[in-house]
């Protein structure tokens, strides 16, 4: 498999640990970073502070974003990710436990690519991960440039 | 004793009479009814010819005699006896009578001397005029063969009779005039008592009028003042009367008003009632107290007048001011719904997204738990845990219910025209996919429609069709029926029956509580919120939901929603 890298933007613990647990589980291999607040997520995507070596060129193939999140929330990395050139067709999927139609709404506004709501049966969970994967990372093809695989 | 037998031939006896006797007709023409042998003799005339014929015409002038007058006095005779009711002897007449052809033709010089008398009939009114003459043509010309004496009694009779036609004239004035002036009398009376009546009808009108009635004259005096204007201004009656009109102002604008009642008078027209500004009136006891008024001029003999309509509208202030604070708290409490609804907005999101959260932790691990560490679990271990796995999935559940029970109290409506029977073909499909093996008998009327959201008009029916799914689990031949039963208020009202375990209706009214359940979880499935949002969605579109159930024979659910637009 390419390292197409994920891009895991969660601020719980347990939903991290239940997230990794449900892409291994599906035998999904591919490089997960996780970034614990909307900060650490544009810090890592537009390479800048704790992340300022590295390559601003080698985007994730997917991004799954949580809404919630501290300092930054997932409805503002999402603008911000669309705003900027190199992450402009960065695929972002939003993961959130949130059902609100305002949530849906503005979610679709900013771009974003799906909108998938966490269950709490861990089996329906780690099935829509399963899903996730095989769509965005398999049948799906990235789009050129900006972002996708790496060289 | 037969009367008829003695009784005189009085018509032989009249016609035999030895006097010359006419009986005439009171009528126009004076007809002849009947003379006697004599008269026909004298006047040389045969009964048949002259009888139901008019005097005058069998009694005409001499057309040869220039000055015949015998005619024309005979007429005003007799016309006096019609008048005056009494006996009417005429002066002697030279009136010549006709010569039958027989005798050579011509006119024959005679005098008389006639009366004429009345016959009244019972009722007094003239029947018959007896009309007597007697011959004195042999005596005139013996005694008066001198012309001139001739002349000079023509003359004086000529006079008199003048002097009595005049009298009669002026007495057949004074009738007539006496008689127009009966007339102008009734006719007054009738306007004097007409008058009356509107005078009675005009200050009953002023009495019970609702608004007080103010009269002023083109000095501003009050002429007239209705009773609820006197004791509206606190006077007593009559007290206003002559008065200036500016009493009435407040006495820091009595100047103004002057003013203005003098501006106003130069042009008066109509003012509407509450037209331009807040007016004040003043008591007799100086008090103020909030008027409205209109104002109307009135064109009288001194000119323009005003009539003024005051209208005490203390209690309109009274009940505006209550009405303005009402609608302050409103405001108030709408500003705090307001706040409270962000509340429970926030609340709502916090709920969804961190209660939820812990939910999946739980579920998760215990998953994990099963699937990483099996082999040290005995079964009782791994039934505790699946124990656990239901109760979170459950949880997870109910506070998806109750978000969407919050959901459909805060979100705006979009009511449009609703399919509510494919909506409810498209769920029952649903079902019966969710169940392949079920044998379930539906039956949805066709065409119904409704105006509401059609997104929660689908959590009422999905709802609504799901318990009857369910609760109809347990029949072998189920069956359910969505139909519309008969509206009211102008609604269309429907329903959702099932042949399903029912329940006892004694807990009907709790049906509609967020968390009621009439059944046991482990025997039917569910949160206890899903009839709570129906009857909130129901409510929200201005329509009921009821219900109707039997213990073991299944519910009826019976609902109202407005009707569709027309297109």
């Amino acid at each position: 498999m390419d390292d197409k890298s994920i891009l895991l933007v969660e601020d719980n613990p347990d939903d991290e640990a239940l997230t990794l647990r449900a892409l291994r589980r599906n035998n999904i291999a591919n490089t997960v970073i996780v970034a614990r607040d909307g900060v650490e997520a544009l810090d890592y995507l537009f390479a800048r502070g704790a992340h300022l070596r590295r390559d601003p060129a080698e985007t994730p193939a997917l991004t799954l974003l949580d809404l919630k999140l501290p300092r930054v929330d997932g409805l503002e990395v999402l603008a911000q990710i669309r705003a900027a050139p190199v992450t402009r067709l960065l695929p972002v999927v939003i993961l959130t436990s949130s059902r609100e139609e305002q949530d849906v709404i503005n979610g679709y506004r900013l771009g974003a690519n799906s909108y998938i709501r966490k269950p709490v049966d861990f089996g329906q969970f780690a099935e829509a991960v399963r899903q996730l994967g095989l769509y965005w990372l398999v049948l799906n093809e990235t789009p050129p440039g900006g972002s996708g695989a790496t060289r | 004793m037969d009367v008829t037998a003695v009784r005189p031939d009085f018509a032989l006896l009249f016609r035999s009479a030895p006097a010359l006797l006419l009986v005439l007709q009171p009528d126009a023409g004076f007809t002849i009814l009947d003379a006697t042998d004599a008269y026909l003799q004298a006047t040389l005339t045969e009964r048949n010819a002259i009888l139901q014929r008019s005097v005058f015409e069998v009694f005409p002038d001499n057309p040869d005699d220039r000055n015949a007058s015998g005619a024309r006095h005979l007429r005003a005779s007799l016309e006096r006896v019609l008048v005056t009711g009494a006996r009417d002897v005429m002066a002697v007449q030279k009136y010549d009578i006709r010569r039958p052809a027989s005798s050579g033709g011509g006119f024959e010089e005679r005098f008389w001397s006639p009366v004429n008398s009345p016959v009244p009939a019972a009722d007094g009114r003239i029947r018959y005029i007896i009309h007597r003459v007697e011959d004195v043509t042999d005596y005139v010309r013996s005694s008066l063969s001198d012309a001139a004496q001739q002349e000079a009694a023509d003359a004086a009779e000529r006079r008199n009779r003048s002097l009595e036609r005049e009298i009669l004239q002026r007495s057949r004035d004074l009738d007539l005039l006496n008689a127009n002036l009966r007339q102008i009398n009734a006719t007054l009376n009738a306007e004097i008592a007409e008058r009356r009546r509107a005078e009675n009808w005009l200050s009953e009108l002023l009495r019970s009028a609702p608004d007080g009635i103010v009269i002023v004259d083109r000095q501003g005096r009050i002429v007239l003042a209705s009773n609820q204007a006197e004791s509206a201004f606190g006077y007593a009656a009559d007290e206003l009367i002559g008065q200036t009109v500016d009493i009435l102002a407040p006495v820091d604008k009595e100047r103004a008003h002057f003013a203005q009642r003098t501006a106003y008078m130069g042009t008066p027209h109509r003012r509407a009632m509450g037209e331009g500004l807040e007016l004040m009136g003043r008591r007799k006891d100086g008090s103020l107290f909030p008027v409205e008024i209109s104002l109307s001029p009135i064109q009288t003999q001194d000119g323009f007048w005003v009539t003024a309509i005051v209208r005490d509208v203390t209690r309109r202030k009274q009940a505006t001011e209550h009405v303005r604070q009402l609608n302050m708290e409103l405001h108030r409490h709408t500003v705090e719904l307001k706040a409270a609804n962000r509340e429970l907005e926030a609340f709502s999101y916090s709920v969804s997204h961190d209660l939820r959260a812990p939910l999946r932790s739980i579920d998760g691990f215990s998953q994990a738990l099963l699937e990483d560490h099996a082999g040290q679990l005995d079964p009782t271990a791994r039934e505790h845990l699946a124990r656990v796995r239901a109760a979170t999935q459950r949880m997870g559940a109910l506070i998806d219910d109750l978000l969407e029970l919050s959901r459909v109290t805060r979100s705006e409506l979009r009511p449009e025209n609703v399919d509510l029977s494919g909506m409810a073909e498209s769920l029952v499909n649903e079902l019966r996919h969710s169940q392949p093996a079920r044998r379930v008998e539906t039956d949805i009327q066709p065409g119904l429609e409704a105006m509401g959201d059609p997104r929660l008009l689908h959590i009422v029916l999905s709802n609504l069709l799901s318990n009857a799914w369910k609760f109809t689990g347990t029949r072998a031949e189920a069956h359910i029926e969505f139909g519309e039963g008969t509206g009211d208020d102008g609604m269309h009202c429907f329903f959702v029956r099932d042949n399903g375990v029912g329940f006892d209706m004694a807990y009907a009214h709790k049906l509609f509580g967020a968390f009621q359940r009439l059944h046991a979880v482990s025997e039917f499935p569910g949160t206890g919120v899903g009839l709570a949002t129906v009857q909130r969605i129901i409510h929200r579109h201005g329509g009921r939901i009821w219900v109707e159930a039997t213990v073991d024979a299944g519910a009826c659910f019976h609902f109202t929603l407005p009707l569709p637009t027309q297109p």
